[in-house]
């Protein structure tokens, strides 16, 4: 035991910081943050010039308050940031970026309908999710995420999307809507 | 005496006890921050764990891991949990007959390998009979398993004596994550039938629950047939709750329940010269288990965890009759402490209530035992920067071989983002079962003098293993990976029959020739084990998995069941290689070959001879129509007509080629 602690006194002398491994809501919390600055809403999507980016969460909550503390104090081209949580799309008032919890995956159908010809950014990590309609799907592969991004419900939308998202993303073609 | 012309053949598994993987420390507060920085590209080439409470990603620990996700489960086109370990490295997975596996991690193959633990969502799939695993009533809806881990060697695992050689973690899917319904029919040249049906839906805003069942009748492998084919059938009811309480507290709570019928090829037991089951041998087997865990979150870097459950197996073997009540209860908690030290520590109590009435020959004395385990563990992660060092023990007392001590220490250093060099060394242990401690056979004529029984030994204590294990993990490119591991292996005491001094039965005044399990079997095993994953294209994933092993084995005593040759029981090389490709139009053609080496020798047989190599591939076409809707039609063991993977010539079945439709769809 004595060597052992005098290799521990060593290695703390060489060491330097590093992090562990994230959760994938933690990640998928920053990627939310992320497309509010690389997409463009049409200017009638905001009442004020200075009101607020809505990201919404449709369904049981994964974030577990991750996603608030990553948006906290944040501006994005001089909008606040919020986080609202709906139970169901019913009550989806202003909304811009919306992930749709997996807990709503029987209603999934629905609820892309319901939100046709809006001007929300639609995410999850539901299974095929951009090529049923929805703009980005998170796409879990080799423990990393990657993003699938349908164009034609984005451009429905009237959404637009930077390059700098696009590029690193894979396009999947998929109807529109289902 | 010359003529000991007898051979015990015991069909068991292996298992253990035991529960969670490693939990590992994190900046909690500075990583969503840190996250932040990063460009999308970047983001995207972060490894994340799905799981909140295993914070150690794989990249970063240190110890052999792999994982088994649900894509690669629906890929490969596995229909039973064995056959979607068979390309992990350092695994060697072997059929022996339609529903008998060997599933064994560095060395000690064989139906009844005992060096591993396995649990099904934290439930240890235990029978203290032979410390093995039934694969044969371990059945899922292999669409609601979320992902299988597997830690090679020791130490992986928290608790539990059996993780000798590893531990394999599975974890099915929250019950918020099957939401709706979803039903698939499955048919084949070998699956008559396998139809299953869920449902899943919420209770209340913050609760959510599953129900499924599954049906399985499955045709006999041997062509044709022998005079028991070892064709089975299986129904399987279960559930899954997850509840939210608070926003810290998780409720979980889920159940499964069996019945079914299992074909042997061969008596289970069987002692040459002595009369065994005749006829068609078919194993009656039922059983059930619910679990409830409780999750509590004191703050950010502390939290506790209890968790007890209720398991219950019934076999009814031609060989004997089996009955085992498990209770288990165990706690947990962690905590961070300063100089960035993450201590987790843990409490468990489990009673095994088994029955076992010998049909026959097999006997066990006395028939029923109760048998309790109090077992603790302490472990404390150091951060030290780049390195991370993690020092623990566990530490039980069981009723077989009395208090048993099992300390290691680990240490992974983190290069850089993309570099992981780790290290560790570790003791842990193998205890006794009910069988090397309470077994009674006659193995010659019971009526004749003198007679030779097979019998329980109180003084054989544990097998022992001293683990060095070193390893190296570089993501070499964003698309390509690399995972490695080397092990040195050094066992002491392992189990060998040898020949008690004989005495004379006061009762018959037969003169007595014990045979008894003792610990005169030394060894070492040498390994190495490689994961290289190439992702060419988002829609086309490699992977190439390599294992070596080579392992001696060194019999001190008689050595009566020839436990030495379990030394060639492993192949020495073995190659895995798979491909997913994704397709236009929602295709999906999947391949994935595997070349084995030999086995060298063999326990199971009597001469220890082995069996040659063998190569197979099989092949999946998928076809997803829609969200709803999906279609395979699978190629098993296609390059031969038949294959033999494992076990001696009358107790194994040829494993045929096959070919199997598959349809699913949700709602």
């Amino acid at each position: 035991m004595g060597v052992l602690r005098a290799a521990a006194a060593a290695l703390l002398l060489l060491a330097a910081p590093v992090l562990a491994a994230p959760t994938t809501s933690e990640v998928e919390a920053v990627f939310l943050f992320n497309f509010s600055q690389f997409v463009d809403w049409p200017a009638q999507a905001f009442p004020q010039p200075d009101s607020p980016i809505v990201i919404g969460v449709l369904g049981s909550d994964p974030f577990d308050g991750t996603l608030d503390d990553v948006v906290r104090g944040e501006l994005v081209k001089g909008r606040p940031l919020v986080v609202r949580r709906f139970q169901h799309v019913e009550q989806l008032t202003d909304c811009h970026i919306l992930f749709i919890s997996r807990s709503e995956r029987p209603r999934l159908e629905p609820i892309v309908q319901m939100l046709k010809g809006r001007s929300i950014l639609t995410v999850s990590d539901l299974d095929e999710f951009a090529s049923q309609g929805g703009v980005i799907g998170f796409v879990l592969l080799d423990n990393k995420i990657r993003l699938r991004v349908n164009l034609q419900a984005a451009k429905d939308a009237g959404l637009t999307l930077s390059s700098k998202l696009l590029r690193p993303a894979q396009i999947v073609s998929g109807e529109a809507g289902p | 005496m010359e003529s000991v012309a007898w051979i015990v053949w015991l069909v068991g598994a292996l298992a253990g006890l035991g529960v969670v993987s490693n939990a590992a420390a994190q900046e909690e507060a500075s990583t969503a921050a840190a996250l932040k920085q990063l460009s999308i590209e970047q983001l995207m080439d972060v490894e994340v764990t799905s799981v909140s409470k295993t914070r150690e990603s794989l990249m970063g620990a240190a110890a052999a891991v792999a994982t088994v996700t649900d894509e690669d489960i629906r890929r490969s086109g596995a229909t039973t949990v064995p056959e979607a370990l068979r390309f992990v490295p350092g695994l060697y997975v072997a059929q022996q007959t339609a529903d008998s596996w060997s599933v064994s991690s560095r060395g000690f193959s064989g139906v009844n390998s005992q060096e591993l633990l396995v649990l099904s969502d934290t439930r240890s799939i235990y029978t203290p009979l032979f410390s093995g695993v039934f694969w044969d009533v371990q059945d899922y809806l292999m669409e609601d398993i979320d992902r299988i881990e597997v830690i090679r060697g020791p130490g992986g695992a928290l608790w539990g004596s059996n993780a000798v050689n590893g531990v394999i973690n599975i974890n099915t899917k929250s019950a918020q994550d099957t939401q709706g319904g979803y039903v698939e029919a499955q048919t084949g040249t070998q699956e008559r039938v396998m139809a299953a049906a869920r449902y899943g839906g919420q209770i209340g805003d913050q609760g959510y629950y599953r129900i499924f069942g599954k049906f399985t009748d499955q045709d006999a492998e041997d062509d044709p047939p022998g005079a028991s084919p070892d064709d089975w059938s299986l129904g399987h009811l279960g559930f899954r709750s997850d509840w939210k309480l608070s926003p810290a507290d998780g409720l979980t709570a889920q159940g499964d329940f069996y019945d079914g019928k299992i074909g042997l090829v061969y008596p289970s037991v069987d002692i040459i010269g002595r009369p065994g089951p005749q006829g068609r041998l078919q194993t009656g087997v039922s059983g059930g288990n619910v679990l409830g865990r409780w999750q509590h979150e004191l703050d950010a870097t502390s939290d506790v965890q209890v968790r007890l459950y209720y398991d219950r197996t019934h076999r009814n073997d031609p060989s004997f009759l089996d009955d085992l009540d498990t209770v288990d209860l165990e706690a947990q908690h962690r905590f961070a402490l300063a100089y960035h030290q993450e201590i987790t520590w843990g409490l468990s109590y489990r009673s095994m209530n088994d029955r076992n009435e010998g049909k026959g020959v097999f006997n066990l004395m006395p028939p029923a035992s109760r048998d309790n385990l109090y077992s603790s563990f302490f472990q404390d992660q150091l951060s030290l920067g780049a390195v991370r060092v993690t020092v623990g023990t566990k530490l039980e007392h069981n009723d077989f071989s009395g208090f048993e001590v099992q300390p290691s220490i680990r240490a992974a250093w983190t290069i850089d983002p993309t570099r992981t060099l780790w290290a560790a060394i570790s003791r842990a242990v193998r205890v006794p079962t009910r069988l090397e401690r309470d077994v009674a056979i006659d193995v010659t004529d019971p009526a004749g003098n003198p007679v030779a029984v097979l019998m329980g030994n109180r003084g054989f204590h544990a097998e022992e293993l001293l683990a060095y294990e070193l390893g190296y993990r570089w993501q070499v490119a964003p698309s390509v990976s690399v995972d490695l591991a080397t092990f040195h292996n050094h066992y002491t005491g392992l189990a060998s029959l040898e020949i008690g001094t004989p005495f004379v039965d006061p009762n018959t005044g037969q003169t007595v020739i014990p045979i008894v399990n003792r610990n005169l079997t030394d060894g070492r095993a040498d390994g190495v084990e490689a994961l290289v994953t190439y992702v060419p294209r988002t829609f086309w994933r490699l992977s190439l998995t390599y294992s070596y092993i080579d392992m001696s084995l060194e019999a001190h005593g008689m050595d009566l069941n020839r436990g030495q040759f379990a030394q060639g029981s492993t192949p020495r090389n073995q190659v895995g290689v798979r491909s997913y490709l994704d397709l236009p139009l929602g295709f999906q053609l999947d391949v994935q070959f595997r070349a084995l080496s030999a086995l060298r020798s063999l326990p199971q047989i009597v001469t220890g001879e082995g069996l040659s190599g063998y190569q197979e591939l099989d092949v999946r076409l998928g076809w997803r129509l829609g969200r709803r809707t999906q279609l395979s039609l699978d190629g098993q063991n296609l390059l031969h007509n038949h294959h033999v993977e494992f076990g001696a010539p009358l107790q194994r079945s040829d494993i045929r080629r096959s070919v199997y439709g598959k349809v699913s769809w949700e709602f």
